[in-house]
């Protein structure tokens, strides 16, 4: 019997994985990549990601090799009963337990790679940190700068305030 | 700026694991953060929306056009022999989690809206018991708001973008159907862009804070804060007196409970003549925010509320 087939990929710092083939096609991107130049021994490059989040990526793939794809034709409609769960399973809460600045890297390289539950791990562990924040400390999380007017800062906290209990 | 957050669709993706009032707090971050957030804000209430009245099985089919147009409904084929007195103890139960039901203009079909009320008479409440608030968003085009008699014993009422576009009855008939199911409403909060009624809010006889701001505010609406006896906070924001309302308003007007009045963005002579027509006896602060008096006029102003109002402690201009 011959070994499970493999692909090898190259991260934006040259660094090569060889990783078994169902475990790249976690990866949309990939999966239809290699759809589309067929079986090579070439690397696949993936410019936009580093090898340390490589490595991670493909540490998530490997542990959710077996999943079940989601259909790649979801119907978008079913977005919107879309539980807003924001429970991540034991596992994933492990493997997401990185600094700040790989999480994000992470969710980067999950959205270009097309991997939809890990790109689902990443924002919802972001949104469970934006919660119970004020606007002033969620800015001061993504470093972003406030750019109302004084004059529509008033105003939209004063419709917020409307919006809100007091 | 993170790379990621500012990419609109990875932002929109983390929206939408957020609820309500982070969703507000992330409104205020910044501009490119602020429509996504409030979007996803009211989108996701609309499918709550749905998927609450989904579990009242087959009653119909809600379509994505919200506006008052039921030609896509499923026509309403269920009665209230279909359901067991167990489905509509699931389904109060249910209602009981709500604590505040956004509504998009509307959300319900008018039959049933029916069905339910009928429900409700067969086996009996309470429907949406902890309920603390209720937000609608809509234009009173799309009235008939019958979907407004489902919801009981509320005592809090927002009302965003009600536009009484031409119609002059608009605000009032929202606001009885309103009044009608929610005798006990004590908070009420209006943003509007232009009335072209006033509305009368001795509809509401437990009045005890108002806000009201974006539009025009009509000498029967003020008048009317008079017979409020339980009006004890009011607050008026970018509103613009109607024309000649100094001669309407009625001799001796006198808000009687009223402790905390505040007034933003006023024509400064519109102030004037509320401030000089009304009495507010028991008035304890005062904040007049961008109304553009001079100094001297706001020491006169100040000088003339203190002689009437014995506990005016605190006169704020800003």
């Amino acid at each position: 019997m011959s070994a499970a087939p493999q692909v090898t990929l190259e991260s934006s710092d040259g660094e090569k994985f060889k990783v078994d083939k169902e475990v790249a096609e976690r990866s949309v991107l990939i999966k239809n990549m290699i759809e589309d130049v067929g079986e090579s021994d070439n690397p696949i490059p993936l410019p936009n990601v580093n090898a340390s989040v490589l490595k991670k990526v493909l540490e998530y793939c490997e542990h959710h090799r077996g999943d079940p794809l989601p259909a790649a034709d979801a119907d978008p409609s079913n977005d919107d009963n879309r539980k807003r769960a924001t429970e991540i399973s034991d596992w994933d809460q492990k493997f997401i337990q990185v600094d700040q600045e790989m999480l994000f890297e992470i969710i980067l390289a999950a959205n270009y790679m097309d991997i939809k539950p890990l790109l689902d791990v990443g924002c919802k562990t972001v949104a469970n940190m934006i919660k119970g924040k004020t606007p002033e400390e969620i800015r001061k999380l993504f470093n972003i700068v406030n750019d109302f007017t004084p004059e529509e800062e008033a105003q939209i906290k004063k419709e917020n305030e409307w919006a809100e209990d007091r | 700026m993170e790379r990621f957050i500012a990419i609109p669709e990875l932002r929109y993706t983390v929206f939408t694991f957020l609820e309500s009032p982070d969703l507000l707090n992330c409104a205020q971050v910044c501009r490119s953060w602020k429509d996504d957030a409030l979007s996803v804000r009211w989108r996701f209430c609309c499918v709550e929306m749905r998927e609450l009245m989904g579990q009242l099985a087959w009653v119909y089919e809600v379509g994505e056009d919200l506006d008052g147009d039921y030609s896509f409904y499923n026509k309403l084929e269920a009665s209230v022999e279909d359901f067991d007195k167990g489905d509509w103890h699931a389904f109060l139960k249910l209602t009981a989690k709500i604590h505040i039901l956004s509504m998009p203009s509307q959300p319900f079909h008018p039959d049933s809206v029916e069905l339910v009320k009928e429900l409700v008479a067969t086996y009996g409440g309470p429907l949406f018991p902890n309920l603390r608030r209720l937000e609608i968003l809509t234009s009173a085009k799309s009235s008939p708001m019958v979907s407004l008699g489902l919801v009981t014993g509320l005592t809090s009422v927002l009302m965003y973008g009600l536009d009484a576009y031409g119609d002059d009855d608009g605000f009032e008939e929202i606001f009885s159907q309103v009044a009608e199911s929610c005798p006990g409403i004590r908070d009420l909060r209006i943003v509007t862009e232009c009335a072209r009624s006033g509305p009368i809010f001795s509809v509401f006889p437990k009045l005890r804070s108002l806000s009201y701001g974006m539009g025009m505010l009509f000498a029967e609406s003020w008048s009317s804060l008079a017979r409020c006896t339980n009006l004890a906070e009011l607050g008026i924001w970018s509103v613009s007196l109607e024309e000649g309302a100094e001669n309407s308003l009625p001799e001796g007007l006198e808000f009687g409970s009223l402790k905390e009045l505040r007034i933003r963005k006023m024509d400064d002579e519109a102030a004037l003549v509320l401030l000089d027509g009304t009495r507010m006896p028991l008035l304890q602060s005062l904040l007049l925010e961008k109304v553009e008096l001079t100094e001297e006029e706001e020491k006169d102003l100040s000088d003339r509320l203190k002689a009437r109002c014995p506990d005016l402690k605190h006169i704020d201009f800003v």
